[in-house]
Formats: C-alpha cells, sequence, structure tokens
C-alpha cells in the first residue's frame, strides 16, 4: 500500500493530479489540503533556482521568476539530497525557452552563474588557504563578490615550494617539473575548482554588475561571443575574459595536450599570446591536476 | 523488537535525568557567519541543515569549521526519506556520516516523513499514514541507518495537513511506536504538535502526554503562518504566544531538553534570534508541573 501511496502523491506533486489520492484521503477537504504539499515542493524548489541563478532572477524580476522557473522544476525535479546546486540544466532551457521569455542573452547570464556556482563549491584548491583564516567568496549576503583578474596575467612565482612547516602559496596540483623542456610536455586536466564556459553574448561585465548590486545605466549587450574562465583561490573568486588565443590554449590544456602544444597553437592565432604569464598564473593558481 | 543488532554509541535512551543536555541553541544560517564569528553570541549550541554542507568546498564548509571551534553542533537533516518506498540511499548516508566524521555532532536527526520517490528528491517533508505497515517499514529503515551511521538518530514529529483513511493510530500513536520498535530517540518539535493540533482538532497536551519522554533528546521552536483554517508550518515568524505556553507544558513533562528556536525564511537579526532563545530559557528555567489548563488551539 505504502508503494501505491507515495507514487500516487509524487504524481500530484509534479502533476497537480489529485485523483490517484482519492483513495487514500479521508475527505474531499483531505484532498485539497494537498495542495500545502505542493505548493511547498515547487516553492523549495523555485526558490533554490532563484538562489542558485541570481543574476538571471534580477533580469526577470523576483516576481516574474517563477513563471520562468516552475516548468523547469516540473520538467527537471531535482535528484539530490541537497538543492545547494540543483539547476544544472536551467541554462539550456532558458536557452531553448527563447521564444517564450524573448530574452536571447539570457541564457548567457546563467551559464555563467552556473560557472559561478559549480566553482564555489568545489573541492577547495588551498585548505592551508581556509585554515589561515582566508574567506572564500560566494554565495552570502554581504559578499563583495568576484573580482575580474587584471588584463594581464601574473609573473611568475618567485618560490612556489611549501616550507616545512606547512602549505606554501599556492602553487600547481601535483607534482610540476622544474625544467622548462619537461614543463612543455606536462598534460592535465583543468582542477575542479576552474570552470571555462563559452557565451553567445558578450554580457561578462553587466553580469558583474549584477552580482555587485545591479546594472549601470548603460549597459550593453552585445551578440558576439565571450568566453570566459572562472576560478576559485583560496579567498577569491575570479574570472578572466579569455583572449582568443588564451582560449585555444586553455581549451587544448584542458583537453589534455602537452602545455608546450597548447602554447604553440596560441602564437600561431595571435604571435603576441604571452606563454610565460599564461603559464606563471595557471601554475600560480593551480588551474591544472596532473595526473601521476 | 529492535532491528537494529549492534548497540550503538550512544547507547541507551535512559531516563530523564539520564538525558544529555545541552542547553539552548540556534539554527546556524548563512546570514549569521560572521557575526557568529565575529561576537560569539551566547548561544550553547548550533544546530546545522546537513545536506546545506554536503559539498565539496567553498564558503559553507569554511564557515561550518570555523564556528565547531568554538560552539557544539547537532546536525538535522531533510532529506533521509525514513518513510519513503525507495530504498535507503546509501551514497547518502555516506555522505553524511563523512560529514559527522567532520562535525562530531553530539547527535544526528531527521524527519518521521518521506521526501522522495524513484531517484528523485521532492524536497518538502511528506505524510505517511499511520499505519502498522508503516511503522514496520519506518522502524526497519531506521534501524539500517542507525547501523549504518553508528550511532541512534532521532525523528522529528512533522507537521500534518491531511487525515487518511488507513490511518490505525493518532500521530503521537505512530511516532510512539516507531521510536519505540527502532530504538530510537525523538526531537519534538513543539510549534508541529501545535499545528496538527490545530489542524486535525486534537489536544496538543494528549500528544505531549502521550510520547515516551525518555526518548526526547531535542525540542525545536519555530513559527508559522495562518492559511484559512489551516495553519501551516513556515518557519518564517517568530515563536507565538501559543507555542511558547505549549513549549512550557512541554518542558513540565519532560525536564531539560536542549531546546532550539528553528527559523528558515525571513531570518531575522540574530539579536532577534537570541531574543527569543532568552524567553526559552526563562520558561525552562522557571517550569512548573504539569498544567491542567488546556492550551488553545484556536
Amino acid at each position: 500500500m505504502l508503494d501505491e501511496y507515495t507514487a500516487a502523491f509524487a504524481r500530484y506533486l509534479r502533476t497537480g493530479a489529485a485523483g490517484a489520492l482519492s483513495g487514500f484521503c479521508a475527505g474531499d477537504a483531505d484532498l485539497s489540503r494537498l495542495r500545502v504539499y505542493r505548493n511547498g515542493f515547487l516553492r523549495a524548489c523555485i526558490e533554490a533556482l532563484r538562489a542558485n541563478y541570481p543574476s538571471v532572477e534580477r533580469l526577470v524580476g523576483g516576481e516574474r521568476f517563477p513563471a520562468l522557473a516552475r516548468p523547469y522544476v516540473e520538467a527537471h525535479p531535482p535528484r539530490a539530497a541537497s538543492l545547494v546546486e540543483y539547476g544544472e540544466d536551467f541554462p539550456r532551457f532558458i536557452e531553448d525557452a527563447r521564444d517564450t521569455h524573448r530574452l536571447g542573452w539570457l541564457a548567457s547570464f546563467a551559464t555563467l552563474d552556473r560557472a559561478w556556482s559549480e566553482v564555489c563549491f568545489a573541492e577547495d584548491p588551498d585548505p592551508g588557504g581556509a585554515a589561515a583564516g582566508t574567506v572564500p567568496a560566494g554565495d552570502a549576503p554581504g559578499d563583495a563578490g568576484a573580482r575580474e583578474n587584471p588584463g594581464r596575467w601574473l609573473a611568475p612565482p618567485e618560490k612556489p615550494a611549501p616550507g616545512p612547516d606547512g602549505p606554501g602559496p599556492p602553487g600547481p596540483a601535483g607534482d610540476v617539473p622544474a625544467d622548462a623542456e619537461a614543463l612543455m610536455n606536462l598534460c592535465g586536466r583543468l582542477s575542479p575548482w576552474v570552470r571555462m564556459v563559452s557565451l553567445d553574448y558578450r554580457v561578462l561585465h553587466a553580469w558583474s554588475e549584477l552580482r555587485q548590486g545591479g546594472l549601470g545605466q548603460r549597459t550593453e549587450v552585445r551578440r558576439t561571443p565571450q568566453r570566459v574562465l572562472i576560478w576559485r583561490s583560496g579567498a577569491e573568486m575570479l574570472y578572466r575574459d579569455l583572449t582568443p588565443p588564451e582560449h585555444s590554449f586553455f581549451t587544448r590544456v584542458a583537453a589534455g595536450r602537452p602545455c608546450g602544444e597548447a602554447a604553440g597553437a596560441a602564437l600561431d592565432i595571435d604571435a603576441t599570446f604571452d606563454p610565460v604569464a599564461t603559464f606563471a598564473s595557471l601554475l600560480h593558481y593551480r588551474m591544472l591536476t596532473f595526473e601521476h | 523488537m529492535s532491528t537494529s543488532l549492534r548497540p550503538h554509541r550512544d547507547a541507551g535512551t535512559g531516563s530523564p535525568a539520564q538525558r544529555p543536555f545541552l542547553g539552548f541553541g540556534l539554527g546556524l544560517r548563512p546570514e549569521h557567519y560572521l557575526e557568529v564569528l565575529d561576537g560569539r553570541p551566547a548561544v550553547d549550541w548550533f544546530e546545522i541543515i546537513s545536506e546545506n554542507y554536503l559539498v565539496d568546498g567553498g564558503k559553507p564548509l569554511h564557515y561550518l569549521d570555523r564556528i565547531r571551534e568554538h560552539y557544539p553542533m547537532v546536525m538535522h537533516g531533510v532529506s533521509l526519506s525514513i518513510g519513503g518506498s525507495d530504498p535507503l540511499d546509501f551514497e547518502y548516508l555516506a555522505a553524511l556520516k563523512r560529514l559527522a566524521a567532520r562535525v562530531e555532532p553530539a547527535w544526528v536527526s531527521d524527519h518521521l516523513c518521506w521526501t522522495g520517490i524513484d531517484g528523485r528528491n521532492l524536497h518538502d517533508l511528506l505524510p505517511l499514514p499511520y499505519t502498522e505497515e508503516a511503522i514496520a517499514h519506518v522502524a526497519e529503515r531506521v534501524g539500517r541507518v542507525q547501523d549504518c551511521l553508528g550511532r541512534r538518530i532521532l525523528l522529528e514529529n512533522v507537521s500534518s495537513y491531511v487525515t487518511y483513511t488507513d490511518s490505525c493510530v493518532s500521530e503521537w500513536e505512530f511516532l510512539s511506536a516507531v521510536a519505540e520498535r527502532a530504538d530510537c530517540c525523538i526531537l519534538l518539535d513543539v510549534n508541529n504538535v501545535y499545528v496538527s493540533a490545530h489542524n486535525h482538532g486534537f489536544d496538543p497536551l494528549a500528544y505531549l502526554d502521550g510520547v515516551p519522554g525518555e526518548r526526547v533528546r531535542q525540542i525545536h521552536l519555530a513559527g508559522h503562518s495562518h492559511h484559512g483554517p489551516l495553519i501551516i508550518d513556515t518557519h518564517d515568524h517568530p515563536v507565538p504566544d501559543p507555542v511558547w505556553a505549549l513549549y512550557a507544558e512541554a518542558i513540565a513533562r519532560l525536564g531539560p531538553v536542549s531546546t532550539m528556536i528553528e527559523r528558515d525564511d525571513d531570518i531575522p537579526p540574530l539579536d532577534v534570534l537570541l531574543g527569543e532563545l532568552a524567553r526559552a530559557r526563562l520558561l525552562a528555567g522557571s517550569a512548573s508541573p504539569p498544567s491542567p489548563l488546556r492550551v488553545s488551539c484556536a
């Protein structure tokens, strides 16, 4: 009996059709009271999407957001015990629903929100930093939000090796060869705390403004592709608008190609590509996890 | 009959005098992380929502570790689905066990309800019919959960809105039967008792008199919302006076029980919750023997 009951109840929550539950409820009043549960289910999921996609929520407006989110909840009810990362397919859903909401650029904002969440709750890149009292940027109110990495990559770190009393400054995840030739042959994968996303619209600047309070008076969103790298470094969430050669470099590195090959391909695209600064940042922020 | 074959770490429900008493706590919410760390408010312990910390890294775990250094904690889950018809989710239980190893909570609790089916999590505390089949089903699963976690768990009574044709016992008899048969403890949510009593028209004092007091380890106090003839357990208001009155009755019957204020929506400044906590301390400190007066559920 329990199997039949829970199946009928779940069907009701997802569709609103309570007929199969009439045999279980004591009376018509009880049947109508079931709405409390359906409302609770939808509300929990919609509020989770609202929290996980804050730029989307601000763009469509708090009152209109449920109309956008509810069809997604009904089509993609959560599987995980936690709603902290619910909405994995929401950006694609928004893209597919563009004829309904008529906001072609909305999926690009959602893609950035999603990447942010995934990086925010990924494995910690620098546990030593957390132990030292630094505070990861993230989801709490009052958060200063992300900062955009300066246009230039970092200079090579002076001494990345950890000291004897504990973890040192951020460095590569895994063993990294010291000599340049071995470095050129190095292969790895993007670390869990790094995401690279491709957007159909250039929305990074607007998205950053939204994350930090609101849009400026004139914010332009152009329909040209944009590639963005988002990562976490101890205390900070960081992101960077990748140039075409940088995007080429990271695409190859993420696919497991040797760093030297990736740098060569980037230089073929643009001779001004700076492999030294790129390598330095890649190692400093432990963007690659090396396989042993 | 207990379905649990092995002894648990906190074995023995014992008498109220043997009940571990943590004092007066709050639910830990992200809105208060910084204030808790910087101000070290006079809170005896914090309860965390376990699922909010089942992530690989980032801010939640960072603050959890920092705050745990200064306060005892208990873990409170919302996805165990102890009454569900899906098989127990041992992947979830393994994650819960890893979190418990990190937090070292005084205890772990969840709800007497079901929350998912066919691998989907419905993220609401869904009701069970109060039947012998449900009692046996839940008790057997609690036994396996306790074996897996290596500790006795607490089950919380949820608010209820619907009456089922097949129910053959009262809500408190259902809760008591599950706790006795599974040999688990009880998290008594006084607000939920009040809400259910209002919605179904029973006497909340009969509920308090009916639960096995020696198994009650923790009390939740919360607010609710009125929606026509129904009261809904929304946790978005201060604890109302009738719930405070019922809490006094509960303490008079049970003796000292670790008590916390549970607020999940429209989170107020920490000072407001500390004020409610002070009221709980005051009421518990002046608890008198059981009163013959009825608590109004109008």
